[in-house]
């Protein structure tokens, strides 16, 4: 792919992180279920590598809690972290793993990805953006177990996505 | 459906003080405000701070409604830091403990702390949210980030991008709405308990939604390409006007309230 | 089955400060096999309207009666409604989202718990008469299909539901000159099979071919409900709403100003045809 096409890919990927949270939104439940900014997030890394997943990461929260003031000021830095951690790390993975099926290299670099994003974001709590008010069980709790459901969606939805694109022949495919 | 989601952080077009401010001059303010709210700890302080943010919401005509309706979102969760604060928090003077949980007068006030910061930080960002454009604060950023061009980070390259995905915004987000609406005709369920079926049943919104923004994404670069865009160097920014009276007032009142603040909590 | 609609208005963004007015108090009722069509300039209301009728809006006052029975009312079966009535909207091609065609125009059925073979048949069924060929289609994947083809797969996955009223928002904009004379042939068809047909579209021409009755909206008021011969009739009327009439209406209208004596009713082009040919004589079939 250009890199033209690569970077109006991530634009769109960035709009999407404000559409999809205020699209979810008026359905009960979806938006904290399946945490809809994580996704374009994670395959614009997937799709076009590291540093537009990075600049993603950045950019998608950050214009999100412009416009429509979600996340919350207060909590923009800490998933600014997260996201952009996603996006760099399903870069770097999708780019490194390649074990001739494109949905096992798909599943390895999510879950990378995620275990990394939820790592480097619990880590950055503790030290800096909650120091002193933050714990082990704070954070095992915050990121996993209530997550865990979100984690198993994006787990579903993002492969198929991928393959529905694909197919749609707008995105090339992995191995031909 | 989608309006709802749009209050506190909307900008609304009006013609005050606030609104007439240099983006630039604005923003630096706003992160001189946004310094002291973080600097704040004692009750003379939140009540400077208070009041100034009071005024600055009477002067832009922003309203209580909205700077509050962005608080109320997240009421619950302030209420949640406040009592894990107030519970757990081992601060000093206890007044009740059991197991682990410590009524403190410090934990208390440690709570009220990071609740009133919250607030605060919401109320500010939805005053500049509500008189600032989008593009106007992008173009800023790009702008306080140039510097970072001389270490080859593609700085306009990043501006270019937001300023794309905002103008995509609307159409994707009118985009979705209809999707959303179609597939729901069409019988969707989304209240399924298990959650291999909620997954199943938000894929009849998600891939749609994302096969047409890709499908745009395709267009728009085909046409960017075909015109000979290769990304990189573009556009020579418009220069900002230059700063006037009003603009240097608003950065000496918020420089003022950072020293003041530095100098009161030393 | 018939939908009465009553006293319902509409606000956007209610509770905000950008709120303002939708629809204003509409009321009309839609009888079995009527073809209707709303008319109107963009911003009008006539999607919001046909949403609020599909049950995917929810109105701010007023009620919109499925059988006598309020569709907003929470005990309404909302599964009765998807049954009963049929929303093609704008672009409905950008709704395909499953592996193959078979899949995608059996999701509603699917989704309305009918048994197997039922959702088969009518799948075959629907793919049909959309005119695809079902054999040919049934394993490919949605997504490589052609822009037409696309539509009228989309359209296939709503007949599915054998809905008996089915409403279409603009439904052959963006398609090319012959795709749109098939498309419009095949609603007229669907018309012709039993189906109440409700059209929304900014094109005179394009409703009052088929429609037996035209509703005009205007900054979110019904402002004309009648048939296309009465509505046509006021033509100071039409151009006051910036709206023309049909074109075989136009032609009429300039031949009877040179003095040509023709009826002065006619709004469609089979009618014109015929005038013309009893006026001037020549090879009538």
């Amino acid at each position: 792919m250009s890199n033209v096409k690569k970077l109006i890919i991530t634009a769109v990927c960035i709009a999407l992180c404000v559409v999809l949270p205020m699209a979810f939104h008026a359905i009960p439940n979806a938006g904290s279920i399946f945490l809809p900014m994580h996704i374009p997030v994670l395959l614009c890394g997937l799709i076009c590598g590291w540093p537009f997943g990075l600049a993603a990461g950045l950019a998608g929260p950050f214009l999100s809690a412009l416009i429509t003031g979600m996340p919350p000021m207060a909590f923009l830095p800490s998933m600014l972290v997260e996201l952009s951690v996603y996006g760099i790390v399903a870069g770097i993975l999708a780019a490194l793993i390649r074990t001739g099926k494109p949905i096992l290299d798909l599943y390895f670099s999510l879950i990378g990805a995620l275990l990394a994003g939820r790592l480097v974001a619990g880590i950055l709590n503790a030290l800096i953006f909650r120091a002193g008010s933050y714990s082990i069980g704070a954070w095992v709790t915050g990121y996993f177990a209530t997550a865990l459901p979100g984690i198993i969606i994006q787990l579903i939805l993002i492969p198929a996505i991928v393959f529905a694109l694909e197919r749609a022949k707008l995105i090339p495919r992995r191995y031909n | 459906m989608m309006h709802s989601a749009i209050l506190s952080g909307h900008y609304l077009p009006n013609d005050t003080p606030i609104h007439r401010l240099n983006p630039r001059a604005k923003i630096i303010s706003f992160f001189t405000l946004l310094a002291v709210v973080i600097i704040t700890r004692s009750t003379v302080g939140y009540t400077a701070l208070g009041l100034l943010l009071l005024s600055l919401a009477h002067l832009s005509k922003t309203g209580p409604r909205i700077v509050f309706s962005g608080i109320r979102r997240v009421g619950l969760f302030l209420l949640l830091i406040f009592l894990m604060n107030a519970l757990f928090f081992n601060g000093d003077r206890p007044l009740w403990e059991y197991a682990f949980f410590h009524i403190s007068v410090g934990g208390i006030a440690q709570g009220a702390n990071v609740a009133l910061k919250v607030i605060f930080l919401m109320a500010l960002s939805s005053i500049l949210m509500t008189t600032t454009t989008p593009m106007e604060i992008t173009d800023t950023f790009a702008w306080l980030l140039s510097p970072l061009q001389r270490l080859r980070i593609p700085v306009h390259d990043f501006a270019l991008m937001i300023s794309i995905a905002i103008q995509f915004i609307p159409v994707l987000a009118e985009e979705s709405e209809t999707i959303i609406k179609a597939q729901t005709a069409r019988a969707a369920k989304l209240d399924s308990p298990k959650l291999r079926e909620k997954a199943n049943a938000l894929l009849p919104l998600v891939l749609p939604i994302f096969i047409s923004a890709f499908r745009r994404a395709d267009e728009l670069a085909l046409a960017m390409e075909a015109r000979g865009f290769r990304g990189g160097k573009f556009r020579t920014r418009k220069s900002s006007p230059g700063f006037t009276r009003l603009d240097f007032a608003a950065l000496t009142i918020s420089i003022a309230f950072c020293a003041a603040a530095v100098i009161l909590h030393r | 089955m018939s939908i009465v609609v009553e006293n319902v208005s509409y606000r956007y963004a209610a509770g905000t400060p950008l709120e303002s007015a939708a629809l204003k108090q509409i009321s009309f009722t839609i009888q079995p096999g009527e073809f209707i069509g709303i008319l109107g300039h963009t911003g009008c209301g006539k999607s919001t309207l046909i949403q609020l009728i599909a049950g995917v809006l929810t109105p701010a006052t007023g009620r919109i009666l499925l059988d006598g029975k309020d569709i907003n009312q929470r005990d309404f079966k909302r599964e009765y409604l998807r049954k009963k009535v049929g929303i093609v909207f704008q672009f409905p091609e950008q709704q395909l989202f499953e592996m193959t065609v078979e899949r995608d125009v059996s999701f509603g059925p699917r989704q309305l718990g009918l048994p197997p073979s039922e959702v088969q048949a009518r799948t075959r069924q629907a793919i049909q008469s959309v005119g695809l060929d079902y054999e040919t289609v049934r394993d490919l994947s949605p997504l490589t299909l052609s822009g037409g083809e696309k539509r009228r797969a989309a359209i296939a996955g709503i007949l599915a539901m054998e809905p008996e009223i089915l409403i279409l928002d603009e439904p052959i904009a963006g398609l090319d000159p012959v795709t749109r004379k098939d498309f419009m042939a095949f609603i007229r068809r669907l018309h012709q099979e039993g189906k109440t047909i409700l059209m929304v579209s900014h094109d005179i021409d394009e409703l009052s071919a088929f429609s037996s009755r035209l509703l005009v909206l205007d900054h979110g008021e019904l402002i004309l409900d009648n048939t296309p011969e009465k509505i046509f009739a006021d033509k100071a009327r039409l151009s006051e709403l910036r709206l023309g009439v049909s074109q075989p209406k136009e032609i009429v209208d300039s031949l009877r100003e040179k003095g040509i004596d023709l009826p002065s009713d006619i709004f469609r082009y089979e009618p014109l045809l015929t005038a013309l040919i009893n006026r001037f004589g020549g090879q009538n079939e």
